[in-house]
């Protein structure tokens, strides 16, 4: 399992001045909980002030769609750093592809959210952080604890989940499933095609899958993201997270979120704030396109992303090693830093090899994490009497969760 | 709840001697408010003497004294104003209530202190019956007494509701009837007593030192003095005073006066206090002459609600009060009070009726009892709140409780993984600490529904509605249920009536109870049938229950359940 050195930067907006937003370093998630209480400490604090040619604000038809350059993903990638407070470029150094640095980015705002943290760059090194083997960057929604990892299965169950609505720009169907299903051929994957919200839940409670795997049209409203599903006639029916999230399955542990590439996205930026909504929704990490992707690049990242997870079970550094394998394929494309990692509540070690859970105690473990969870994050709203009771049974979960007590040894090759 | 409009009438000496000025304070026709009427005194010493020396029935003499106290206080004005009022808001479907403040001289040189009219026996002229007592016969308007023009409002107050019942027999005083009473009071407020609503405290042989430990540990909402009072010098204070007896370590009584009293419950949150001893609401007329001139004010009932002592209403005793008298009266008083939540002049006025049905109407006794009071509308205590450490701990629970039903809502996706032995497990587990607080946040409310919910594992299923209530009888439940089930009906049981069958799947049901169903300790009043769209476990929510009785009361008794085969 990969050990990483742990940076947060925790960037809100700052109230004193427009376009401005204030970073919070904290050297661990604990210290970072603290702060909200008041009661912890940060190492550095700062101001980031990106540029507004960044922001949501430029269109749908900018260059999320049109695509951009290399050099400009690396001149962009330079002046997010230089934009950064001391505090956070200083947290970048002794870093090792063997003891790597994982950038946390911590961003309750969609202006933060959405701009491209992989294109960080320094003018001192080759390749953006976001290409270094000793950086991993992952967007993150704090949960006060994650769940285990669970029971690795010779080969992921991977939902698929193809929206082509009637009333929206057709998505090429065949091709678009063709993508996915060639890039997890290893992987037991079953379609979901024409889904309804009521077809994926009950697909999810029958199949039981460890991902979905969405390919389709996203959009915005009133801030939040939504995937774009079909109704009943086969016209678009709008879906939020937390109305996914009640239909997913607590097998599913990562949802992965793909821009189609035989059409344009109807907002792609939906799928980033779908995929940063707040910890009380109940997602499981997430991986998801900031901008349109070619082909090629999609197959291929796919391709080693599923291979690896399924191999080590970590979906940052899977994350992170295709990301390098398509800026290999097709170096100066700027296909690699669309791919982006949310990690939620699964956290980065979805699965481990030789576990020894069956699959109904991940699934109690699941469970009794989300279980924990949302009893810490109830207890902020409690008198600071009861307070303390109420975090001291979400830790009791939380230690339960982590407990080999729940797991009872299966006899070998004994599949779900 | 029934509304009353007040009439609030102020009577004061006229400037002329044996005369009275009545002047309405309060009404709600404009046209009569403010006016002053001057009425001669009618009702004499004489009267009030006979009245003190009445020791059995005399219906003649009772009918007499008081029509002759109604015309010294209700001119001709007054009358037409109060018909008119009754008529007016039993059209609009309230009823009256007459208020007295009555404004005393502190002089002794009047021959009938206003204090000392029993205006409970106001019977008004003209009919062949020789008038009609305006209290317990016709239109049987709730009389009492007010002292000042603050009123307090409702205090909150959290369950349970503390009682402190001191019975109080000095060796040297007459045996009075103490232990019926106390027995009479515990029995009708077992209801609320079992159902977690009242404690009730008894402190038999009160010494001073045991009645201020006891004040200060229990700090009761109510004290009920059951014992003997009287009016005399007492000690080496040449004035007379009122007084209740306490217990000297002897066994012989304690004389404690009312500014004693006064001061010994300053410090609690004590609001009402009930006074059945004798003449604990008056000075007699007959006071021992002195040098001190008796004042008006040395009434216990009148010292506690005057004093800053917090005390909002005061029953108390004008004259001696019958030993048989007492036990209907007080178990009538709290039943009426505290379990059917009337008013306090109202529910005095239900016990005067007890006393006249365990007596005769010619009898003195239902006339005895006197209310002081300060408070807003007659109510006493605001039982929709909870205190400060309640409420904490309930909105602690409701939090917990919210949780675990959104997990234990989880397993609905479950499929047949639900059924696996780990997630049975931790299921009942997490099912067990639900209910666990959906009962603490009961005991703390008093009043819950309770659902069935067992682990089921077979569709389709019900579960039972069970009502639990300590409170006045229910007339319809309301709750939402949601549910993630694709079809359900709701069905009624007991007789009781159901607004719908179909149930989508966040829905409000109106169950109606029936005035014929007996409620129990837990009546089934309807049952839940849901159709699950998988066969396996899932949970439904019932929230926000509202209970209509006379008055609309949201009981916020939750549960989330599994379902049981019928």
């Amino acid at each position: 399992m990969t050990a990483y050195r742990d940076i947060y930067w925790s960037i809100s907006l700052d109230p004193s001045a427009s376009s401005q937003f204030r970073v919070n370093v904290f050297a661990s998630s604990e210290d970072l909980f603290a702060a909200s209480t008041h009661n912890g400490e940060f190492l550095e604090q700062g101001v980031l002030r990106p540029e507004a040619s960044e922001s949501s604000r430029e269109g749908r038809d900018g260059w999320r769609d049109s695509g951009v350059s290399a050099t400009r993903l690396r001149d962009a990638g330079m002046r997010r750093l230089s934009s950064l407070p001391a505090a956070a470029r200083s947290s970048l150094g002794g870093s090792t592809p063997d003891q790597p640095r994982a950038i946390r980015i911590v961003a309750d705002t969609a202006r933060v959210q959405e701009l491209t943290w992989e294109w960080l760059a320094s003018p001192n090194a080759p390749l953006p952080i976001g290409l270094d083997p000793a950086f991993r960057i992952v967007r993150q929604v704090p949960h006060r604890y994650v769940s285990p990892p669970g029971r690795r299965s010779r080969a992921l169950k991977i939902m698929l989940v193809l929206s082509n609505p009637k009333d929206e720009q057709r998505i090429v169907s065949h091709r678009e499933i063709d993508i996915i299903a060639s890039a997890a051929r290893d992987q037991d994957v079953a379609l979901c095609e024409r889904p309804t919200f009521e077809a994926v839940a009950q697909m999810n409670a029958e199949y039981q899958p460890d991902v979905v795997h969405y390919v389709g049209h996203s959009g915005r409203s009133s801030g939040r993201g939504f995937l774009i599903l079909h109704d009943y006639h086969g016209n678009t029916r709008w879906v939020g997270a937390d109305e996914l999230a009640s239909a997913l399955c607590p097998t599913v542990r990562l949802l992965s979120l793909s821009t189609p590439s035989t059409v344009k996205n109807y907002d792609i930026f939906g799928l980033g704030r779908f995929a940063h909504s707040p910890d009380t929704t109940k997602l499981p990490s997430v991986v998801f396109n900031q901008y349109t992707v070619e082909e090629p690049s999609i197959r291929r990242w796919w391709q080693v992303f599923y291979d690896h997870l399924t191999a080590k079970g970590n979906f940052v550094d899977a994350g992170s090693y295709a990301s390098q394998a398509v800026a290999m394929f097709n170096p100066g494309a700027p296909d690699w830093g669309s791919f982006a990692v949310v990690a939620r509540a699964t956290g980065d070690h979805l699965w481990q090899a030789e576990s020894t859970t069956t699959p109904a105690a991940e699934v109690a473990q699941q469970l009794m994490i989300q279980l924990a969870n949302d009893l810490a994050h109830v207890s902020g709203s409690l008198s600071a009497e009861t307070r303390p009771s109420v975090l001291e049974s979400s830790a009791k979960y939380a230690l339960r969760a982590q407990s080999p007590s729940l797991s009872t040894r299966k006899p070998e090759g004994e599949d779900r | 709840m029934t509304v009353y409009d007040e009439l609030r009438i102020e009577v004061s000496p006229s400037h002329t001697e044996g005369q009275w000025t009545t002047r309405i304070l309060k009404w709600t026709a404009a046209s009569f408010q403010g006016q002053e009427f001057t009425l001669p005194r009618i009702v004499s010493a004489q009267h009030l003497g006979q009245l003190r020396a009445l020791d059995k029935s005399n219906e003649l003499l009772l009918r007499t004294i008081g029509q002759a106290i109604w015309n010294s206080l209700i001119g001709p004005e007054t009358r037409i104003a109060l018909g008119v009022a009754v008529d007016h808001a039993n059209d609009a479907g309230r009823a009256v209530r007459l208020v007295f403040v009555l404004r005393d001289s502190d002089s002794n040189a009047n021959e009938v202190r206003l204090s000392e009219v029993p205006i409970e026996a106001l019977c008004q002229p003209g009919n062949a019956n020789g008038g009609t007592f305006l209290v317990v016969e016709g239109k049987r308007i709730p009389v009492s007494r007010a002292l000042t023009e603050r009123a307090q409002p409702p205090q909150p107050i959290g369950f349970p509701l503390r009682m402190l019942l001191v019975v109080s027999m000095p060796n040297d005083k007459p045996a009075a009837n103490a232990k019926d009473e106390a027995t009479q009071i515990r029995t009708q407020l077992k209801p609320l007593i079992d159902g977690g609503t009242l404690t009730v405290e008894t402190l038999e042989q009160p010494t001073r030192t045991s009645l201020i430990e006891a004040l200060t540990r229990l700090d009761p909402h109510i004290l009920h003095f059951v014992g003997h009072g009287g009016f005399d010098v007492v000690g080496d204070d040449e004035t007379p005073r009122a007084h209740v007896y306490l217990v000297r370590a002897n066994g012989n009584s304690d004389p404690v006066d009312a500014s004693t009293l006064s001061v010994m419950l300053g410090a609690q949150q004590t609001r009402l206090v009930v006074l059945s001893a004798c003449q604990t609401a008056a000075p007699v007329a007959d006071a021992p002459p002195g040098p001190y001139p008796v004042r008006a004010l040395d009434g216990i009932a009148q010292r506690l609600v005057i004093d800053n002592s917090g005390v909002s209403a005061v029953v108390a005793m004008q004259y001696d009060f019958e030993t048989w008298a007492a036990p209907p009266f007080a178990g009538t008083l709290y039943k009426e009070l505290l379990v059917d939540d009337k008013p306090l002049d109202v529910a005095v006025t239900l016990a005067r009726r007890a006393v006249i049905q365990n007596g005769e109407i010619g009898r003195r006794a239902w006339v005895t009892p006197a209310i002081y009071w300060q408070c807003e509308g007659g109510i006493l205590f605001d039982r929709s709140a909870l205190p400060a450490d309640r409420r904490a701990l309930f909105e602690k629970l409701e939090a917990e409780m919210g949780v675990y039903r959104k997990t234990l809502a989880s397993v609905s996706t479950l499929g047949t993984l639900a059924s696996a032995p780990e997630m049975q497990t931790v299921f009942s587990e997490w099912v067990a600490e639900f209910e666990s607080r959906n009962r603490q946040c009961a005991e703390i409310l008093t009043r819950s529904m309770r659902v069935e919910s067992v682990i089921a594992s077979a569709a389709p299923q019900s579960c039972s509605l069970y009502l639990r209530w300590n409170g006045p009888r229910p007339k319809s439940v309301s709750l939402r249920i949601q549910h993630p089930s694709v079809t359900s009906r709701i069905l009624g049981t007991n007789g009781t009536q159901v607004m719908s069958e179909n149930v989508p799947n966040d829905y409000r049901a109106s169950i109606t109870i029936p005035p014929g169903l007996v409620l129990t300790a837990e009546t089934e009043i309807a049952t839940v049938e849901l159709t699950a769209p998988n066969p396996g476990l899932f949970a439904i929510s019932i929230a926000d229950v509202r209970v209509t009785t006379d008055q609309e009361i949201s009981c916020r008794g939750l549960s989330s359940v599994a379902l049981r085969p019928f």
